[in-house]
């Protein structure tokens, strides 16, 4: 019964984001037709894009990894009722302190230098994220302009850190990027010749832990009391500001995890400007798996297929990379408007309706 | 004698949500110049039929008649143009702006261009007078009483030519005064040839008002009578089905004082809502009912007491332990409970399951929760036994609480609080908008907490429900207490006096 109503409710999920994706798909398809271009054609240099051989599948999950951290970052924040949309800039504090860590202790074992690496770079993203809740609490300002407005200023910070206090210079310094981090410090490629490592492991554990923690804990139930009605958490003498504190504190370590998979993982080092709209696409992944850290790791692996598609579609399909982000556009709206799941209300309703009582 | 024609004719109507049959072949007449009482338990379906008289839903079958001829309303403008009015249980008007703007905004039958304050002035007077309504014109609504802005309603409705005037449960904010007054207005209204749809489970002023009424049970007509060829009983019997039981009072001495308030103040920037010097003592084994019009402190009060709420001075004893700066939990955990006012925003989490909603507060108990991890299993089979115990209607534990009824929802709340077997239980407005079978299992709970030894302040706009309950009755007024007395002693004009004779002294100090 129990373990029915289960299959149920992922049944229904699947349904849900599969009305979704079509909705999304047909309306891109009458833009494409629109601008006099053949959408079977794109739309098949897309699926070979994102899944055509190894190295496009590998694309696909290179992209996808960072999109698990930022998705997860957010769903934790949105859960408890708070719109905490600083992924970004935490990623990038993140991303700089394991940058940092990488190529300042370049004398220590692997064994030792990753963990501290991963354990800086938690540790800015979960500060810097602190601070938007400290400044949202504090001030009763409205925590979607805070966290915007660190996003900018985490981006310029870290440019202002590699351009300044940390410039190489050469090439790389002019560039807008750190020194390379210590060997000992890259995560380990888990197909060869491709940008697919550890990270992704990372991501999926990080996914279910987080899974774990909604379901199985205590804290997990509250934040999701405190997100559900922040009023009655109070009444039911909720600590809710400390409990919120802990969510803030939580967005910014798996924003920041994100931050140091991408740099041990694909780049090698910090890079001014790296990571341009991964916590917004997080946004949209965790949306896309409503909050659920599971189909998270799904929605985020569809994401990053499309974008890796669409990397073909442009070189050879002549359709520009922006028609994904005219999918996603479309997709936020469909999800915003709650349009689906009253569709699928009605629907249920009337099966039931049919069922003599 | 023949029946005056109907005004309006319901034929058959059904209305479904889903596999809930809201209204079911309902068929009634409203004939001119009459009040219809509409009864009804919470879920029977009053509301919805009211939406469907006020075209806010469509019905799935069955038709309207209006004067003979069958009408098709598709939203509420159909129906005012018709000169059906609706005077909403939440008042539908804009608190910044004055009476008058607020009659006429909206209205606008000549498609004027112009702002003609005057002639809109003339025209309202002209009404007040014919229906003798008092209400002073250019203050901005804010500033009126509950009272005076019902008033706003209804002259807002004759404004826009009502014939028919539907009102929902328009006595439930009202004092005593207010409503009888409300009920001269009524009167002035059939008078004048309107016709009123009064819908309220107040049994009592269903008797006083109402010249038919029309009982509604899980969305059937379950009777009509003429108001002469009832009692009150039969009415009850009509909506539940059943007779009402009655609360089974058990003899209680009054014990060992539990809960001890001195001189609790709490400042608030306007002089509503502020507590001043209020002292009390809960004896185990007593029900202390708080009687007030809504807004003068009783709120705050109740928040003060649970923790909530950080009284700017005075004392808080909780069997003789200062708890005055003690947590909710704290508080919680040693042996406090509380019914919010509002269960919807501050009672439950709506969109979570029962089982969610059925811990909170007390989750860190070891049967639910240990080492920091919820114990799921048994959440489950608690929500299942107090879902059982409480007889809440639900398909399953993990349905999520909007889904229910309001009764259901309540019932909830009060599982939740008095599972927990608390010495001293704040309940505010414990019974507000839940049906009378619902009510009766409130009300004999916190009768049971009482025989129990334990202590309940009950906090309460339904003086009938007070005047049944109690064992002490205090008012209160401009976050003071403003007369205490016995049960004993006390009767509705006595306490209407407390409620009503100091503010009318108040109202002199402010001119």
């Amino acid at each position: 019964m129990k373990k029915n109503d289960r299959i149920k409710g992922i049944g229904k999920t699947a349904l849900r984001l599969a009305v979704i994706l079509i909705c999304a798909f047909l309306i891109n398809t009458v833009i494409l037709l629109v601008s006099k271009k053949n959408p079977i054609e794109i739309y098949s240099i897309l699926l070979k894009g994102a899944f055509g051989n190894l190295y496009n599948v590998a694309r696909s999950l290179r992209w996808a990894t960072p999109l698990i951290f930022t998705a997860l970052a957010f769903s934790v924040s949105a859960r408890c009722g708070v719109f905490n949309i600083g992924a970004d800039g935490q990623l990038y504090m993140g991303a700089f302190a394991a940058a940092w860590v990488g190529f300042t202790f370049t004398g220590l074992p692997r064994v030792v230098l990753i963990p501290l690496a991963i354990l800086a770079a938690m540790l800015a993203g979960m500060l810097w994220s602190m601070l938007a809740g400290w400044i949202s609490i504090k001030f009763k300002a409205n925590i979607i302009v805070i966290t915007l407005m660190l996003n900018y200023i985490a981006i310029l910070f870290t440019e202002y850190l590699v351009r300044y206090p940390f410039y190489v210079p050469g090439t790389l310094g002019e560039a807008g990027s750190t020194e390379y981090v210590a060997e000992a410090a890259r995560l380990t490629v888990l197909i060869p010749r491709t940008n697919v490592t550890t990270g992704l492991i990372i991501g999926i554990v990080a996914a279910v832990l987080l899974w774990l923690f909604n379901r199985h804990t205590v804290l997990g139930y509250e934040t999701e009391i405190i997100g559900a009605n922040e009023r009655f958490s109070t009444f039911m003498g909720l600590d809710v500001r400390k409990k919120q504190m802990i969510v803030f504190a939580m967005t910014g370590m798996i924003a920041g995890l994100g931050g140091a998979v991408e740099i041990l993982g694909n780049y090698g080092r910090f890079m001014v400007n790296f990571a341009s709209g991964l916590g917004f696409d997080g946004i949209v992944v965790s949306l896309l798996a409503n909050g659920n850290p599971i189909g998270i790791i799904f929605a985020a692996l569809f994401m990053g297929a499309m974008t890796s598609g669409s990397i073909a579609v442009e070189m050879f399909g002549g359709v520009p990379k922006a028609m994904t982000g005219i999918l996603l556009g479309v997709i936020i709206m469909i999800i915003t408007v709650k349009f689906v799941p009253d569709f699928q209300k009605r629907k249920k309703s009337k099966k039931k309706e049919n069922k003599p009582c | 004698m023949m029946p005056a024609a109907c005004e309006l004719e319901l034929k058959g109507i059904t209305k479904r949500f889903g596999n809930t049959v809201a209204n079911d072949n309902v068929s009634f007449c409203i004939r001119k110049g009459e009040v219809i009482a509409l009864v009804g338990e919470n879920g029977a379906g009053k509301s919805t039929l009211m939406n469907i008289m006020y075209g806010m839903l469509q019905p799935d079958e069955g038709q309207i008649l209006y004067r003979g001829k069958p009408i098709t309303l598709r939203s509420p403008s159909n129906a005012i143009a018709l000169g059906i009015g609706m005077v909403h249980q939440h008042f539908m008007l804009s608190p910044s702006l004055t009476v008058a703007e607020n009659i006429v905004l909206g209205y606008n039958p000549g498609k004027e261009f112009f702002w003609n304050p005057s002639k809109f002035d003339q025209e309202i007077a002209k009404l007040q007078e014919e229906f003798d309504i008092q209400v002073p014109l250019h203050v901005p609504v804010s500033e009126l009483s509950v009272g005076k802005m019902q008033r706003v309603e209804i002259i807002k409705a004759l404004y826009r030519k009502a014939e028919i005037l539907i009102l929902d449960e328009p006595t439930a904010v009202l004092t005593p005064q207010e409503a009888s007054e409300l009920f001269n207005t009524i009167r002035k209204l059939t008078a004048n040839g309107k016709t009123v749809v009064f819908i309220s489970h107040k049994l009592r002023e269903i008797m006083e008002i109402a010249d038919r009424i029309v009982a509604l049970r899980g969305g059937k007509i379950a009777g009509s009578a003429m108001r002469e060829d009832v009692t009150i009983r039969d009415i009850a019997r009509m909506m539940i089905g059943a007779d009402i039981k009655g609360i089974q009072k058990g003899q209680q001495e009054k014990g060992e004082v539990l809960l001890q308030v001195k001189d609790l103040c709490y400042d608030s920037e306007t002089r509503q809502g502020a507590l001043d010097h209020v002292s009390f003592e809960l004896h185990a084994g007593e029900i202390l009912g708080v009687a007030g019009v809504e807004g003068n402190g009783q709120t705050e009060l109740a928040e003060a007491l649970i923790g909530v709420l950080k009284p700017s001075s005075g004392t808080i004893l909780m069997r003789g332990r200062d708890i005055t700066k003690d947590t909710v939990t704290q508080r919680l955990h040693g042996g406090m409970a509380h019914i919010p006012q509002d269960r919807m925003t501050e009672g439950l989490a709506l969109n979570l399951s029962i089982a969610k909603n059925v811990i909170t507060g007390r989750h860190n108990r070891k049967e639910i929760s240990e080492h920091g991890i919820m114990k799921w299993n048994n959440v489950n089979a608690y929500a299942k036994e107090l879902i059982g115990q409480y007889s809440i209607k639900a398909n399953s534990e993990q349905d999520t609480c909007g889904s229910l009824s309001g009764g259901n929802m309540q019932k909830i709340v009060v599982a939740r609080e008095l599972s927990a077997e608390p010495d001293v239980v704040i309940a505010c407005q414990p019974t507000r908008g839940v049906d009378i079978g619902s009510s009766e299992y409130i009300r004999q709970s916190l009768e049971n907490v009482r025989a129990n030894g334990g202590t309940v302040l009950l906090i309460s706009a339904d003086l009938d429900e007070i005047m049944d309950l109690s064992d002490r009755i205090m008012v209160m007024y401009n976050g003071r207490k403003s007369g205490e007395v016995n049960r004993a002693d006390a009767n509705e004009t006595l306490l209407g006096e407390m409620m009503f004779a100091d503010s009318r002294e108040d109202q002199h100090e402010e001119e």
